[in-house]
């Protein structure tokens, strides 16, 4: 196969932000004009040692924690970085798929920021005039296109960028984060156009918090960690060593000495067994409620079910996610849901923060299940807090079902058809 | 390969063009008085200047309007656009982020949307000439080649202080104080025939003031200008030009990690 894009022991080291040479011109006059201290003093690795190849129509994700190199990778391929050891060689110009809405006027009108836009994503001006109609079409703002951005919602907005972004025809297409947002329906079309560069042999570098999508759509990932990688591979294999190191992560951090706690419902917590996490957040007065808001361990098929627990902080952290899950019996997870797939964004926490989950309505067939509630840094290094299988739920109907589901449903019997 | 290169300075170019065309549409589009606001700006220095230097203080400069409206418009370009130039990089993190984005295009763009923002004051400065019954000869086929020389020295001082901001913090905050000094050294309200001659040798080195200098003798006395000092700015303004793109490029390499 043909190498579209090549790395080769790539490297980046940065200057430690605070004291290391003068950073503005009045403390430069006041230190005399020395010269700005150079490269060996107080800096350090943020990537080493890092080369991989992607060929045509392969797709290679980037897994890792925040701070592990994974965005300085992305800039010293797109070329808007230069590294300080080893290269990026490339076979095609290199598109990015990276902030979609850079440059955008919020006093233009639809059609004409796709215009600046494309041209700044790297089309010429004909080429997006001979795109428009494909691009209004694709953000499906065809009411609206002649409208100042600013009256847009900032899902109309992330359409209309996104759309001018995969109007490229990429070769190279580098990719971040971006398909984390917007409506699931739109998240579908991305995802379906994305898959249609790959098939028409574009080579894809994506960079990505969501592991599903990494594990459905590449063929190889790269696992960074600390700016090195510390596997490459299949992306199924790969993927799995890198959630087993983080429940590994979450195992080392949990505290032993815990005094056991216990749920609303009488479950014992107890520390490295059904309760795991560093504890810097620590999740308290977790309840199932009913339709009624009555703490309940039972509901009906298809009736509503609130969860609802209190985050505790006793230093300030800047955010978190908060995942909820419900496994049958068996172990089979039926629901998984968290705040980042659902774009819901919690505040700065310091002191106590109430984060309600209401699930219009749970189609569980009858059966006993149990909830899984967490805590979470933010970008899913470890647990803070995760409560694994502690809250019972049993759901109940007049018949019996096999299988996960029991929907609402009638049956239609009519004479024979002739 | 050529091919390729074509196409990355047609792309340049594209790049540039809707820039301007994206602060020159969105700074009119929102007002209702729309292009009016180009010429608002040195018409009320004018009028301030005017009544200062006429009424209050009389400089005794025949066609003072003339006089003044010339080195304000000229004096306002380069002032916009080290101001837009000292800021563009690091306003612009999501460009210059983006694969194969020419951050060479920002300070281009910012020096020709100000020329653009001069060029609409032109008809009020003709008004103005004609009120005050200007003289323009043959001489005025240097014009064009006064702006070309201005756009280099503009452009060189927008390279400049475009890289600058990025190692200095703190540039956008001298820069206007820079400014300020260069404002009032430069003969924009006053004479330079008024400045005693061992100042004015020193002072002459300013190519601003070679410029609006020439720009006066053109408009308004329909003279031909000095062309030693001409050539002598624009041979200055290249050389700058040069350097000052060379800084760039190579504060470009860095741009990311200091924003």
């Amino acid at each position: 196969m043909e190498v579209m894009l090549r790395a080769e022991g790539l490297g980046k080291s940065f200057r430690h932000t605070v004291a290391d040479g003068p950073r503005t011109f009045r403390q430069w006059v006041e230190g005399g004009f020395l010269k700005r201290r150079g490269r060996a003093r107080g800096r350090f690795w943020a990537l080493r040692d890092v080369g991989f190849t992607v060929e045509r129509g392969e797709m290679v994700g980037v897994i890792g924690h925040n701070g592990s190199g994974k965005s300085t990778l992305l800039r010293l391929l797109g070329g808007v970085m230069q590294p300080d050891e080893g290269r990026v060689t490339t076979a095609a110009p290199i598109h990015g798929l990276l902030e979609l809405n850079t440059g955008m006027h919020p006093d233009l009108s639809g059609r004409e920021n796709i215009l600046i836009n494309g041209v700044l994503g790297g089309l010429l001006k004909g080429e997006v005039q001979a795109r428009m109609e494909a691009i209004i079409a694709f953000a499906e703002l065809e009411d609206h296109i002649d409208d100042p951005v600013r009256t847009y919602s900032s899902g109309m907005k992330l359409r209309l960028g996104f759309a001018i972004a995969v109007h490229v025809d990429p070769e190279v297409l580098l990719i971040d984060e971006v398909l984390a947002v917007g409506d699931m329906a739109f998240q579908q079309k991305c995802l379906d156009r994305i898959a249609a560069f790959k098939a028409q042999g574009c080579a894809i570098v994506l960079i990505s918090h969501d592991i599903g999508q990494v594990k459905t759509f590449c063929d190889k990932v790269l696992w960074m960690d600390h700016g090195r990688v510390r596997a490459m591979g299949p992306a199924e294999e790969v993927v799995h060593a890198y959630t087993t190191a983080m429940t590994r992560e979450t195992r080392r951090r949990t505290p032993s000495d815990l005094p056991d706690a216990f749920t609303a419902q009488g479950v014992r917590l107890r520390s490295g067994e059904n309760r795991l996490g560093s504890q810097e957040i620590t999740l308290s007065d977790v309840v199932l409620l009913d339709a009624q808001g009555q703490a309940t361990n039972r509901i009906a098929v298809g009736a509503p079910l609130t969860l609802r627990a209190v985050l505790n902080a006793d230093r300030r952290i800047e955010t978190a996610q908060v995942s909820v899950s419900i496994a049958n019996a068996d172990g089979t997870p039926c629901l998984d849901v968290n705040t980042e797939n659902d774009a819901v964004a919690l505040p700065p926490l310091h002191g106590s923060l109430s984060v309600t989950l209401d699930l219009a309505r749970l189609d569980l067939a009858p059966g006993l299940y149990r909830a899984s509630v967490g805590v979470w840094e933010k970008g899913w290094s470890h647990a803070y807090d995760f409560h694994v299988d502690a809250y019972r739920l049993e759901v109940t109907d007049g018949r019996k079902v096999s299988g996960v589901l029991s929907p609402p449903r009638h049956w239609v019997i009519s004479g024979a058809v002739s | 390969m050529t091919a390729l290169r074509l196409r990355s300075l047609r792309h340049v170019v594209d790049v540039i063009s809707v820039l301007v065309w994206r602060d020159q549409k969105s700074r009119y589009k929102s007002t209702g008085m729309g292009v009016v606001w180009a010429i608002a700006s040195p018409v009320l220095f004018l009028l301030t200047f005017y009544l200062l230097f006429r009424v209050v203080l009389p400089l005794n400069i025949p066609n003072y309007a003339s006089h003044l409206f010339i080195g304000l418009v000229f004096w306002t370009w380069l002032q916009t656009t080290t101001m837009e130039a000292v800021t563009c990089i690091v306003q612009n993190p999501g460009l210059v982020n983006q694969p194969r984005f020419p951050t060479v295009a920002l300070p281009l763009a910012a020096t020709t949307s100000n020329l653009v923002t001069l060029l609409l004051t032109l008809p009020l400065l003709l008004v103005i000439l004609w009120f005050e019954g200007a003289r323009i000869g043959p001489s005025v086929v240097l014009l064009p080649l006064l702006v070309a020389c201005q756009f280099v020295f503009v452009l060189a001082v927008a390279y400049f202080v475009a890289a600058l901001n990025v190692v200095f913090r703190d540039m956008q905050y001298i820069v206007p104080i820079l400014l300020q000094l260069g404002y009032f050294t430069t003969p924009i309200f006053y004479d330079a025939a008024s400045i005693p001659d061992r100042a004015r040798f020193i002072l002459g080195f300013n190519p601003m003031m070679q410029l609006i200098e020439a720009h006066r003798r053109i408009l308004i006395h329909g003279e031909w200008p000095a062309l030693a000092p001409i050539a002598a700015v624009m041979a200055g303004s290249l050389l700058a030009l040069w350097f000052a793109f060379r800084f760039f490029r190579l504060a470009s390499l860095r741009f990311l990690e200091e924003i």
